[in-house]
């Protein structure tokens, strides 16, 4: 056996963590607590029935479903929880909720379930799940014609099993796209509980020490090929994690905006309200860089809202700064003001034909007046008394 | 109709920059359409830029068809010369590692890149315009000068305010956007026109593009310095899976993929020049640098890197001469500051500091003082989602590479222009204002893609010159 091959087979201790993290511990687990889906009781407004000792939600107000149990227990008996669900969508959000009683205080408490793919999911649970807990439930997300299957909640005790599985859950779970994402990228995990790249470099840094002591005498001068087969076989495993959210991502995005013509695909983003607004708006705004708007807004620095809804209206010609009326000499008759929102210090006169802030009274006439927005004509004149 | 315009609007100056590219290469090499295709797509762009200024200077209107017309003599010209000369830059064969393992194991690594590349294509056709700073500072000009068929002037809020009611001038919605290099936009521009629509998703499926280019630089690059197919795949597959890389990609509009693209390429090029000192080569340098000026206003800081690093090989001094200049330098820095000194440079830019800002010529100024970066560069490097293992193995690589190589290591421009990328990144976020925004986590991230093609190819390049002969030093 070559020197190389050695050193390949004693590498293998340093990735066998990581593959045990990796892959779902099959140990019988150590269950403590457990409800069937169809011991929960639904919170009105959450239309649900019960079908083989699970509960099916399928009747949502304001998109969410409350379902939950009391119960009496102590807190520091269990350490996880594992919740079933069966039809909830990568971009949907579920919560594990619980109400914690100590010092005769009692704070409902919620923490957030990754969602795996897998149907089930176990947490860590929080420093928050302390004292006596009343009483254990879900939040989940849906839509009309949605259904979702909860078919357990189970509570667990400190095992190392447990641990696993909650790391694993933590590690692997999916998140749509975040618009901080192009800044920076968490490492997988959440909180403080070992993160997914420091446990491979951690694995990697292992796999080397034996490389390197394997490497010593015949084989040093391979030790870098080793090394770079390390580092190669955790990079391979960081990607194989990534690759699996960008596919998932790809699912949801296709999801979302799959099959609508390119022109009707904002309707669908996060910001469906603003292109609205700009839909409605921009008729009545020219499209002529000699026309001016001033879209005012009472956040300072980057707001998304206002600046979003610039691009919207593009390419109308927005001054697109502080909440203040514009000055004589910035505008001409046939501009417009925009105000985004409620903005407290600017007021409209419609006896005079006045807009008014601190400072300035500039004659206007209403457009388009909404809660989300109000348009003004700026009129012949300028600037009011 | 609109997928017809896009394709002829990307291949176009893909050919054109492929083949000056071509030209510009040494002969004699592997890999070399490989790299010329990197260098092509980047360079291709440059020149798009340039043909949308000359036309705006001209007066003339910016219709796809008449830009089009003007570029195919370009493309025509550089293609049919290199064409020419294919049979010169042919090269002999390197050394392929031998087998079906690793023949298996290159094609599996060229796969997962084009699966990638492919994944973002469709990510970025499916979903409209999401990434803040896309729609904030970059796309908004392309969408007026699209509309407006010129490029309509776009100035800071206070000279807007100031212009004029009807001038007719515009303003972004971020306050030094409007003053942004017009690179990108352009870019973004010249897609539209293409596409024939200011909202088509096509318009940014550039960014997945110049990935491509990249992994085609590496493949290219590391084949012509005699690399093993699996070892060129493998730094292609290195950069194109990158986590922070890929989210540039999939939510294009930011010109930090761009500034990655145009200063990573002009290190490697740069490389190239130092071993060959081929003149096309130099050529190529100054071009990438160029097109790094013209995308990001840190652009013009990095892309004076890359010609400081060009001139200081060109001039040959020795590493005496560089000590005794590094040093009359930093007395010169010194003394700007002991004694606050004011320097005026032409455009009535000056360099000086008065006690607490810096002034820089073209760049604004910089206040000082000393932050603690160092936590925040390590949870970013090694704690990070953003990198894979890039960083580990990067510092691995480098110090196999001074135990390869001795102090021959310090004259490898390749680790020279990370080494100067990174010290920059390091002076800007750990002793300016600019800290702020390593610590709430909006740039340093961001920046660090700049160094991260040459990184790559530096770990690869070590690799491969350990697998061929670790005793060896160069």
């Amino acid at each position: 056996m070559s020197a190389l091959r050695k050193l390949v087979a004693l590498l293998c201790p340093g990735f066998v963590l990581t593959a045990g993290l990796a892959i779902p511990p099959a140990i019988a687990q150590g269950e403590a607590y457990r409800l069937n889906g169809a011991d929960l009781v639904p919170l009105p407004g959450a239309a649900i029935t019960r079908e083989k000792g699970t509960m099916i939600v399928h009747g949502w107000t304001d998109g969410q479903a409350v379902v939950h149990r009391p119960v009496h227990l102590e807190a520091a008996d269990y350490a996880y929880a594992t919740i079933a669900l069966e039809g909830l969508a990568p971009s949907r959000q579920a919560r594990f909720a619980w109400k914690a009683r100590e010092e005769g205080v009692t704070t409902p408490v919620k923490a957030r379930l990754p969602w795996t793919g897998g149907g089930t999911v176990t947490i860590a649970l929080p420093p928050s799940w302390r004292g006596t807990i009343s009483e254990i439930g879900l939040l989940v997300a849906g839509q009309p014609g949605q259904a979702l299957r909860v078919k357990s909640l189970t509570l667990r005790e400190p095992s190392v099993t447990n641990w696993l599985r909650a790391r694993r859950d933590d590690w692997f779970h999916f998140g749509p796209w975040q618009l901080v994402d192009i800044n920076f990228l968490r490492a997988h995990g959440l909180g403080t509980a070992p993160r997914l790249v420091p446990a491979i470099l951690a694995a990697c840094a292992l796999a080397a020490v034996f490389a390197l002591i394997a490497g010593h005498g015949a084989g040093r001068q391979r030790a870098p090929l080793a090394l770079a087969l390390v580092i190669a076989t955790g990079w391979l495993l960081l990607d194989a994690a990534w690759q699996r959210k960008l596919l998932l991502q790809l699912a949801v995005t296709r999801d979302t905006f799959g099959g609508v013509p390119v022109a009707e695909r904002p309707e669908r983003d996060i910001d469906a309200h603003l292109f609205a607004l700009s839909q409605r708006l921009a008729p009545q705004l020219p499209v002529d860089p000699a026309r001016r708007v001033f879209l005012l807004h009472p956040a300072k620095g980057h707001q998304y809202d206002r600046l979003k809804l610039q691009y919207h209206l593009l390419p109308r010609n927005l001054f697109n700064f502080g909440s203040s009326l514009p000055a004589l000499g910035t505008f001409r008759t046939g501009d417009h003001v925009l105000l985004l929102g409620s903005v407290p210090n600017v007021t409209f006169d419609a006896a005079s034909g006045v807009l008014r802030d601190e400072k300035r009274a500039v004659a206007a006439s209403p457009v388009d007046v909404t809660e989300a927005a109000a348009l003004y004509r700026l009129e012949a004149g300028g600037s009011a008394p | 109709m609109a997928t017809t315009g896009f394709i002829i609007a990307s291949l176009l100056p893909w050919l054109a920059g492929t083949g000056l590219a071509y030209l510009c290469l040494p002969r004699g090499r592997t890999g070399t359409l490989a790299l010329a295709l990197g260098y092509g797509y980047p360079l291709g762009m440059l020149l798009v830029i340039g043909l949308l200024l000359v036309f705006e200077g001209l007066g003339l209107t910016l219709a796809a068809l008449p830009l089009a017309a003007a570029l195919v003599p370009f493309a025509a010209g550089f293609a049919l010369a290199a064409y020419r000369r294919r049979h010169e830059s042919s090269g002999p064969d390197g050394p392929v590692l031998s087998g079906t393992a690793a023949q298996t194991l290159t094609a599996l690594l060229l796969i997962l890149v084009l699966a990638r590349i492919g994944l973002f294509a469709a990510e970025l056709l499916s979903r409209p315009l999401y990434a803040w700073d896309a729609w904030m500072n970059w796309a908004p000009k392309a969408v007026v000068w699209f509309h407006e068929q010129r490029l309509v002037p776009f100035v800071p809020p206070g000279e807007w305010l100031a212009a004029a009611p009807d001038s007719g001038v515009y303003t972004l919605g971020n306050r030094a956007a409007s003053a942004y290099p017009p690179g990108v936009p352009l870019i973004i521009l010249w897609h539209m026109l293409a596409a024939g629509s200011a909202e088509s998703s096509l318009a940014f499926l550039p960014w997945a593009l110049l990935l491509l280019a990249m992994g085609a630089a590496c493949w290219g690059y590391l084949r012509g310095l005699g690399a093993a197919p699996v070892t060129a795949a493998a730094a292609a597959f290195g950069l194109v899976s990158l986590p922070l890389l890929n989210v540039h990609v999939a939510h294009a509009g930011y010109a930090d993929l761009w500034l990655a693209g145009y200063f990573g390429l002009a290190a490697l090029a740069l490389a190239g020049w130092a071993r060959d000192r081929t003149p096309g080569l130099l050529a190529l340098v100054l071009l990438l640098a160029l097109g790094a000026a013209l995308v990001k206003k840190p652009g013009l800081a990095f892309a004076a890197v890359i010609v400081l690093l060009a001139a200081a090989r060109a001039l040959g001094w020795s590493l005496r001469t560089w000590v005794t200049l590094l040093l009359a330098s930093g007395l010169a820095a010194i003394s700007l500051f002991v004694f606050r000194l004011e320097i005026p440079l032409p455009g009535g830019a000056s360099l000086g500091f008065d006690g607490t800002f810096l002034r820089l010529p073209y760049l604004g100024s910089l206040r000082l003082s000393a932050h603690p970066l160092l936590p925040i560069l390590g949870e970013n490097l090694f704690f990070s989602a953003n990198w894979h293992l890039l960083w580990p193995a990067l510092l691995l690589a480098i110090a196999a590479s001074c135990i390869r190589r001795r102090r021959a290591v310090v004259g490898d421009a390749l680790l020279q222009a990370i080494i100067v990328a990174l010290a920059l990144l390091y002076f800007v976020f750990g002793f300016t204002q600019y800290f702020d925004q390593a610590a709430n986590l909006l740039t340093l991230s961001r920046t660090l893609l700049y160094p991260a093609l040459p990184a790559v190819v530096f770990c690869l390049r070590e690799f491969d010159a350990w697998w061929k002969n670790p005793s060896a030093s160069e």
